[in-house]
C-alpha cells in the first residue's frame, strides 16, 4: 500500500516566517501583477489588445537590446522646462510682487513671459507656449494681455504626450527604488525613502479634502527638498568629471477603489 | 545666583522688555504705571514660588525688596480674571475643527458646508453641540463673528472663513493675546533653563544675511510651510478621541500648543576693507 505523505498543519510560526520567504513564483506574480496594471492602463487610454501585444513584444526587445530610457524624449525634457518655468516664476524676485507671490507678466518685454518662455523653451514660439499652458489650465489671462500661474505644479488636466512620457519616468523611479533599497550592496550607500501610508474607511465625500490636505504638504516637502538642493546643485562652471546623478521627489495620493465593506477583515491603517 | 549669571539675566530682562516698552509707550503706559505693575508681578511670583496656603507678607517683602504695607496692599488686590482673548477659545477651536473636519458638515466638494443658525441636523446648533457641549451657542457664534472667523450672509446662512479663533490685532483683544503669547513663549524658556534635562522642544533659526529682494518670497514659503505644520498639530490637538469631553464635574486635562512666529528686521552686513563680509550687526 503506498505510503501517502501528510502535509504538516502549518503552524503560525511557518506562517510569518513564509512572509520573508522569496521564491521565484513571489517574482512572477509581482511582474505579473505589476504588467496587469500597466496593461489596465493601457487600455482605458483607448490601447486596443493587438496594439498591448505589440507594445509588450517592443518592450522585450528593448530588454534584450539594453534600451530602456525612460526620461530620455524630447517632449518629457519640455515638461521639465516648463516645470522650470514655473519654478523661477515662484522664486525669483524679478517675477514676484512684494507679498511674494508670482506677478501677472506680460506676453513681450523686459521680464515678460517670453523672457521665462525663451530662457527655458528656447525652440518654441513665447505666445504659443502661453496659449498651450492657458488651455492646459496651468496659465490664466489677466487684464491688459497678461498671465499668471495658477500653480505651481506642471502638472495637465489632460494625458497628453508630455505626461505619457512622464509615467514610464515615474514607474522606472519607483522601481528602481525598490530595487536599489532591496540590494544589499547598493544599501551600503544608504537607502532612498519609500514611505507611504494606507488609510481604510475614509468617507468617499472627503476624498476632495484629503486631496487638497496632501497637496498642500506635499508642496511643503517639495519646498524643503528643493531648499536644501539648490545651494548643493553644481554650477554649470564646476570643473568637468565630477560626478553626479538625477535625483527627485514624487508624491501622490491613490484612492483604491475597492469600497468599503464592513464584514472583511481589514487593518484599520498601516504605514 | 552668581554675579556674571544675575549680569545675564539683567541683559535679557532688558532685551525683553525693549518691544514691552514699545508697546507700553504708544499705549501711554507711563513708567509710574509700569513700576507699579512689575511690583505686582514681583508680589506674586515670591507668593508663588513659596507654594504655601496663605502667603507670608514679611518672606515676600525679603524676597522683593517691597515693603510689607506694600506687599500686603498688593495681595489684596483681587486676582486678574482668564484673559477675555482666551476665554471659550477651546470651544470656539473646536467648534472650528469640527465644521472643517466633520465630514456632516462638510459640502460635496469636501469644504466647510455653510450651515443655517438652527435644525436638529447640519446646523451650527447641532454642531456647537456636538463639539462644544455647550448652550451658551449665541455667544460663541458672536466671539467667532468678531474674530472673522465666521460670517453671516444675507440669507442667514453661516460661513466659516477661518480654521482658527485667534486673528491678532490691534485692539483690545490683541493686546491680550500678544501678552499670552509673550507669556507662552517666557514660560518655556525658563523652563528649558530650570530643567536642562527635561526641556520642551524649543528652535530657534536665523540668518542675518538675508537679502532685502528675497525676503516676500522666503516669507511666502515660510508661512505656508508653517500653516501645514500648524494645521497638521491642530488636527492631532483636536482630535475628539484625544480630548476630555465636557462632562458634569471636572476633568483633568493638558494645555499643550505649539507656537511659530516669523522674525523680520534690518540689519547690515559690514563690508571690510578687504572686502570680505565679517559680521553683521542690527541697527540700533
Amino acid at each position: 500500500m503506498p505510503r501517502i505523505a501528510k502535509r504538516k498543519p502549518r503552524t503560525a510560526a511557518s506562517r510569518s516566517k513564509e512572509l520573508l520567504r522569496t521564491e521565484q513564483k513571489h517574482r512572477q506574480r509581482m511582474a505579473e501583477q505589476l504588467l496587469s496594471v500597466i496593461l489596465a492602463f493601457a487600455k482605458d487610454q483607448g490601447l486596443s489588445r493587438a496594439q498591448c501585444r505589440r507594445a509588450c513584444q517592443n518592450a522585450q526587445a528593448n530588454i534584450d537590446h539594453h534600451r530602456i530610457e525612460p526620461g530620455t524624449g524630447v517632449r518629457f525634457a519640455a515638461l521639465l522646462q516648463i516645470s522650470d518655468i514655473l519654478a523661477v516664476w515662484y522664486r525669483d524676485p524679478a517675477f514676484l510682487d512684494k507679498t511674494g507671490r508670482p506677478r501677472a507678466l506680460s506676453l513681450s518685454g523686459t521680464d515678460s513671459f517670453a523672457t521665462l518662455a525663451r530662457r527655458f523653451l528656447p525652440e518654441f514660439e513665447p505666445s504659443e507656449v502661453a496659449s498651450i499652458l492657458i488651455a492646459e489650465q496651468l496659465l490664466q489671462r489677466r487684464p491688459n494681455r497678461r498671465v499668471a500661474p495658477k500653480h505651481r505644479a506642471a502638472v495637465f488636466t489632460t494625458l497628453n504626450p508630455m505626461m505619457l512620457e512622464r509615467i514610464p519616468v515615474l514607474v522606472k523611479g519607483l522601481v528602481t527604488t525598490f530595487g536599489h533599497n532591496a540590494d544589499p550592496a547598493a544599501r551600503k550607500s544608504g537607502t532612498r525613502c519609500d514611505q507611504s501610508t494606507h488609510l481604510a474607511r475614509l468617507p468617499l465625500q472627503l476624498l476632495p479634502a484629503f486631496n487638497a490636505h496632501v497637496k498642500r504638504l506635499a508642496q511643503v516637502l517639495l519646498d524643503s527638498a528643493d531648499s536644501w538642493a539648490q545651494p548643493r546643485l553644481l554650477s554649470p562652471e564646476s570643473p568637468a568629471g565630477l560626478p553626479t546623478a538625477n535625483v527627485g521627489v514624487e508624491v501622490f495620493s491613490f484612492v483604491d477603489d475597492d469600497t468599503y465593506k464592513p464584514s472583511r477583515k481589514r487593518p484599520r491603517s498601516s504605514r | 545666583m552668581s554675579e556674571s549669571l544675575k549680569s545675564a539675566v539683567v541683559g535679557a530682562a532688558l532685551r525683553l522688555l525693549e518691544p514691552l516698552a514699545k508697546l507700553l509707550l504708544e499705549a501711554g503706559v507711563g513708567v509710574g504705571e509700569f513700576h507699579q505693575l512689575a511690583k505686582r508681578a514681583y508680589v506674586n511670583a515670591a507668593r508663588d514660588r513659596a507654594q504655601e496656603a496663605r502667603p507670608n507678607i514679611s518672606r515676600i517683602a525679603v524676597l522683593t525688596g517691597i515693603t510689607r504695607v506694600e506687599v500686603a496692599s498688593l495681595l489684596a488686590i483681587p486676582a486678574g480674571e482668564e484673559p477675555v482673548a482666551e476665554r471659550g477659545r477651546h470651544r470656539a477651536e473646536r467648534v472650528l475643527h469640527g465644521w472643517w473636519h466633520d465630514a456632516e458638515f462638510l459640502g460635496r466638494d469636501g469644504k466647510p458646508a455653510s450651515l443655517p443658525l438652527r435644525g436638529a441636523k447640519r446646523s451650527f446648533v447641532s454642531l456647537v453641540k456636538r463639539y462644544a457641549g455647550d448652550p451658551r451657542v449665541a455667544t460663541l457664534l458672536e466671539e467667532l463673528v468678531r474674530v472673522k472667523a465666521v460670517r453671516q450672509r444675507a440669507d442667514g446662512q453661516l460661513e466659516v472663513l477661518s480654521r482658527t479663533f485667534v486673528t491678532a490685532r490691534w485692539d483690545t483683544q490683541g493686546i491680550g493675546i500678544a501678552g499670552e503669547r509673550v507669556h507662552d513663549l517666557l514660560e518655556t524658556l525658563v523652563h528649558n533653563l530650570k530643567h536642562p534635562n527635561a526641556p520642551r522642544y524649543e528652535r530657534f533659526v536665523v540668518s542675518t544675511e538675508v537679502a532685502p529682494r528675497f525676503v516676500p518670497m522666503l516669507l511666502r514659503d515660510v508661512s505656508e510651510q508653517a500653516d501645514v505644520l500648524a494645521d497638521s498639530f491642530q488636527d492631532a490637538l483636536n482630535d475628539p478621541a484625544r480630548s476630555v469631553r465636557p462632562a458634569d464635574g471636572p476633568q483633568d486635562a493638558r494645555r499643550v500648543g505649539l507656537a511659530i512666529f516669523i522674525v523680520d528686521e534690518p540689519t547690515t552686513v559690514e563690508t571690510p576693507a578687504s572686502g570680505r563680509k565679517t559680521r553683521t550687526q542690527r541697527p540700533d
